[in-house]
């Protein structure tokens, strides 16, 4: 192993604010490829490689807040284009979970209702779940919601 | 009792056409297998002079010792110097004994 | 040569009192001339003032001496005074030995008078076993032929062979193309000046041309390269050109004739678009490619149409003969110089620029070409940097040049039209050195761009075919949105082809990354085949300046193996063909390839690729090789006579081998600061660890030493590329069979020192003195 290597090791050992899923991110250069092939990149305030430069600066939290961890899709783009060699998908990820047990993002009505449904049944039933989730909520578009439950019946796509 | 040759210090002598073993041993007894390491082909023609054991570079053999004289916990260890071999005499009750002997054979 | 004398004069030097501070002269020097075989031992005056060597040099003159040993603390300067001197006298340089006992530490270390005097008397005796055996030598002559061998005739080679044609040396250059110039004839304009780099091409040529010493070889390839610095034998298969080159004078005649038209395509990448400048079609015969130098024309045969013969008809000169065959060609050389240059890297494997699929997607090369040539400048250029380069899945490193291409090129671009939109793609821009200033005029231009940020994928408008990208301005956060009418890919060099084919044909070693491996921190122009040097991009990416000044460079260290005979320093090995066996392990772990077989099948090194490190002593396992000046039984011979015990008591013994890179100065000075370092250790310096063979190691632990240091540079900066990972090895093997004799494996201790580890040689010997207390004295004591 030449010096720079052993050097690189050192210093990553280092990063004791990052847990270790989430230590690839020290080895981003910030090139921004992987937003640039992001799907839902630009759908945020936050792209992918401004939160891994969040978690680079050792900003856990504020990278944990990040809206952009709702939109992420996991369509694996970043990871393949990444020059660095970064699982982007799985930082984020790793991320999320990590976010979800400190309590820095909280399931919304729709994904508790899934939850809740998949691990009462074990399967889910589209009509209770539309109703579930709307629970509690006043329907934005409720004439157009009515029609289209009518349309979605009609051609047996609820049960 | 034949030489054992340990698999994974034994390189092969990076299988050249004969590794050291195979040139020293008198009975030509000792060759290459299928996985380029060293081992003896005829082990019960093996007159246990351990030439193999002092001349292999990186000391991957060692002869087993027949269990009149005793066997697997017993070793006979020879160590090459320049005109010299030391021999570690161990025997199965774990005595240890060590000759030195000036190798007055060599052509200088 | 009748074997010298065994009369052994000693000498101390005793600075005025100096060693005599510390030690018993009076008892050492009793001890000492009671000695066998010592005629003469007595203290030094002073042998630099007028007269103070004159009971030496009487003695030798009598020829009462034939041997000597010099005790005390002398310069290296002083040394060469002393052995000029004597040799004045015809005494041998090589029949004499100093022995430093400050170095040693004898003169300030904590032991009590009769112990120090006994470790003085012990260091004394090392050194005379060893002046006892010490033969008479003198440096080797081997013929070096006033020529030098070129491969590679793109920029960098050609300066290089004006070099040496300025010195008045011969030079050989063999270019695989027809025509020289490489790459950069390929190249539109040059940065800092802006000019063509033709023109500084021609002149190298006409440079080459004017001194009668220059020869090219074109068409042709290195087959097969035999002997040694000095002397190479190197063969070269040469294509046949179809033109008498003495004949042609590029009138032209020809081409007008020929029906066939063929496809000019990049040499390395068949099929790949030309490079640069160069033409996308031809005629089947046409000038040499890249440059019209040699001047004759050359006729790509496999196009003829059968039967065809138009342009010898047509020649004037009689100079096309379409019935030429390849020949091979045989030259004496005495280095060579490797300026086989790179290739882009093939874009077509960065699959999300579409290199290949698009046609307005192009390389910096091909942009190169467009500007040169009279076609429409488009208005909406987008340049992506760091395209295959810095990138785990293509290239690791950065291709150095791409930064300063682009930001050319952009320049270019406004010149040719002024309305153009230039967006530069960026991660980092490396524009060093005064090339800031470019950097800074086209930041603040008007209608340039640059945005940090790569786009991941290119998509062309289907009417349009406009390119359409997305990016993330990094340095904003916003989202770019764009559609470009041509884009750029800065692509990346990897070595050529060229250097590839060269590699096998050499045996030259190449790093992981393909190119040719040199010690790049001390001499980046050294492969590790002596005589054989490295300059330009086939030893790292680097612009055309830089590659011009490694070959010149490599070029002067090349000449040293020119010039009718090369002194060897008679420290090279010696194979004792009456134990040797022929295992060839010699053969396998010298780093620089330097044995081959003799007419008997022996291994044997060659005088001049020879680094003497010693590597090869220490790896043959029947311990028969032998440096002339450091033989086995020199060495040996100096551990036994440190076998007798200096110490009080139960204290332990060590002897320690040293490199002399590295090792031998952390020891030397951690003696001369006074360091703490155990009186318990005596070391000798050897060229490198890997000399150290385990049969060394052996006799010492054989002979009651209690423990054997081995101190080695760190791994990575081995001057001889991995002798201190050699001996790591062996004597890790030899630990283990110390297990197996129930002694302790770590009596055998092994050490990575820099130059000035003084603290940790120190803390080193230090805990192992303590470790060998408690293991106890050696069994093998007798």
């Amino acid at each position: 192993m030449s010096r720079v290597d052993e050097m690189d090791q050192e210093m990553m050992g280092q990063r004791e604010s990052l847990p270790e899923e989430l230590l690839p991110a020290i080895r981003c250069v910030q090139c921004g490829k992987c937003s640039s092939g992001c799907p839902v990149a630009f759908d945020t305030a936050h792209t992918p490689r401004k939160v891994i430069r969040l978690l680079q600066r050792g900003w856990l939290e504020e990278a944990g807040r990040s809206p952009f961890l709702g939109f992420c899709a996991q369509c694996q783009a970043c990871t393949v284009r990444c020059p660095r060699g970064v699982q982007v998908s799985e930082v984020l990820l790793a991320l999320l979970r990590l976010a979800k047990a400190k309590g820095w993002v909280r399931p919304d009505g729709f994904h508790r209702s899934f939850e809740e449904m998949v691990r009462q049944r074990g399967r889910i039933n589209e009509l209770r779940l539309g109703f579930m989730a709307q629970a509690g909520r006043l329907p934005s578009h409720p004439l157009e919601d009515l029609l289209l439950l009518v349309k979605m019946l009609l051609r047996g796509k609820l049960k | 009792m034949p030489p054992k040759v340990d698999k994974e210090k034994c390189d092969g002598c990076k299988a050249q056409q004969e590794p050291l073993c195979e040139q020293v041993c008198p009975g030509d007894l000792m060759t290459l297998g299928e996985d380029k390491k060293a081992y003896c082909r005829m082990p019960r023609d093996c007159w246990d002079c351990m030439s193999c054991t002092k001349a292999c570079p990186v000391g991957a053999i060692e002869t087993r010792i027949p269990y009149q004289l005793g066997y697997h916990l017993a070793k006979l260890i020879p160590m090459m110097g320049t005109n010299t071999i030391t021999w570690t005499c161990i025997d199965i009750n774990g005595k240890v004994e060590r000759f030195r002997y000036v190798n007055r054979g060599r052509l200088d | 040569m009748e074997t010298p004398s065994s009369k052994t004069g000693l000498f101390f030097w005793d600075q005025g009192g100096r060693l005599g501070k510390a030690l018993d002269l009076n008892w050492l020097l009793g001890k000492l001339s009671k000695t066998k075989g010592i005629s003469c031992c007595s203290l030094l005056d002073d042998p630099w003032g007028p007269g103070g060597l004159s009971q030496v040099v009487e003695k030798v003159q009598k020829g009462e001496l034939g041997r000597l040993l010099w005790v005390g603390r002398f310069s290296r300067e002083q040394k060469g005074i002393l052995k000029e001197k004597l040799a004045a006298e015809g005494f041998n340089p090589y029949l004499q030995e100093w022995c430093d006992l400050e170095e040693q530490g004898v003169c300030r270390d904590g032991l009590e008078q009769t112990a120090r005097n006994k470790k003085a008397l012990l260091l004394i005796q090392m050194w005379l076993a060893r002046v006892r055996l010490l033969e008479p030598l003198a440096p080797v002559e081997i013929p070096a032929s006033d020529s030098l061998l070129v491969i590679g005739a793109g920029a960098a080679g050609l300066h290089a062979a004006v070099s040496i044609t300025n010195l008045g040396k011969e030079v050989h250059l063999v270019e695989r193309q027809s025509g020289v110039g490489g790459k950069v004839a390929s190249l539109h304009r040059f940065y800092p000046r802006l000019c063509d780099p033709r023109c500084g091409l021609e002149f190298s040529i006409q440079a080459l041309s004017d001194s009668g010493r220059a020869r090219f070889h074109t068409l042709s390839r290195v087959v097969s390269l035999e002997g040694g610095p000095g002397n190479f034998q190197v063969r070269l298969e040469k294509r046949p050109r179809f033109v008498d080159e003495a004949r042609c004078n590029a009138c032209g005649e020809c081409a007008r004739v020929c029906p066939v038209e063929v496809r000019v395509s990049a040499e390395s990448q068949p099929g790949g678009e030309p490079p640069g400048l160069l033409p996308a079609a031809t005629k089947a015969i046409h000038p040499s490619l890249p440059m019209g130098f040699p001047v004759a024309y050359v006729v790509e045969r496999q196009y003829c149409p059968p039967g065809c013969r138009e342009c010898e008809r047509a020649c004037p000169s009689k100079a096309v003969d379409l019935d030429q065959e390849p020949r091979e060609e045989e030259l004496l050389v005495g280095a060579v110089l490797v300026t086989t240059g790179w290739d882009p890297y093939p874009l077509s494997k960065v699959e999300e620029f579409g290199y290949g699929l698009y046609p307005n997607v192009i390389s910096n090369l091909q942009m190169e070409g467009l500007l040169g040539s009279p076609a429409e400048t488009p208005k909406e250029v987008g340049f992506i940097q760091c395209v295959g380069s810095r990138d785990e899945r293509h290239l690791p490193y950065c291709s150095a040049v791409c930064c300063s291409v682009s930001l050319k090129q952009a320049l270019y671009l406004k010149q040719r039209r002024p309305d153009a939109n230039c967006y530069v793609f960026y991660q980092d821009i490396r524009s060093p050195g005064f090339q800031e200033e470019l950097y800074q005029k086209l930041k603040q231009m008007e209608g340039v761009t640059f945005i940090r940020g790569i786009p991941s994928t290119v998509r062309p408008e289907a009417e349009t075919g406009r390119l359409r990208l997305r990016v993330e301005d990094t340095l904003s956060g916003r989202e770019v949105n764009l559609a470009l009418d041509l884009l750029v890919l800065a692509g990346g060099m990897v070595p050529s082809q060229g250097s590839e084919e060269l590699a096998q044909v050499l045996k030259l070693p190449r790093n992981s990354l393909g190119f040719f491996e040199s010690h790049l921190q001390c001499h980046p122009e050294e492969s590790q085949r002596t005589g054989i040097y490295v300059g330009g991009c086939s030893r790292e990416p680097m612009g055309v300046a830089a590659s011009i000044e490694s070959a010149q460079h490599a070029a002067l260290e090349a000449l040293r193996f020119t010039g009718g005979t090369v002194l060897i320093d008679p420290k090279y090995p010696v194979v004792d063909k009456t134990k040797c066996d022929k295992c060839k392990r010699c053969m396998e772990e010298c780093p620089f390839g330097s044995f081959y077989f003799d007419e008997n099948g022996f291994p044997t090194p060659h005088l001049g690729r020879c680094r003497q490190c010693g590597n090869c002593v220490g790896i043959c396992p029947l311990a028969a090789i032998s440096l002339r000046n450091l033989t086995i039984k020199q060495m040996a011979a100096q551990i036994q006579a440190a076998s007798t015990s200096f110490m009080e008591g139960k204290e332990p013994t060590v002897f320690a081998f040293l490199c002399q890179n590295d090792a031998y100065y952390a020891a030397r000075d951690a003696a001369e600061a006074g360091l703490p370092v155990p009186p318990n250790v005596v070391f000798v310096k050897v060229p490198c660890a890997g000399y150290v063979n385990n049969a060394l190691i052996a006799d010492a632990l054989a002979l009651g030493i209690d423990g054997v240091l081995i101190g080695a540079c760190q791994d990575g900066q081995c001057h001889y590329v991995k002798g201190n990972q050699l001996v790591s090895k062996r004597s890790d093997d030899l630990s283990d069979k110390l297990q197996k004799m129930m002694m302790e494996r770590d009596r055998v201790r092994f050490v990575n020192l820099e130059i000035r580890d003084s603290e940790k040689y120190t803390a080193t010997v230090e805990q192992f003195v303590q470790d060998l207390r408690a293991m106890g004295p050696n069994p093998f004591k007798i």
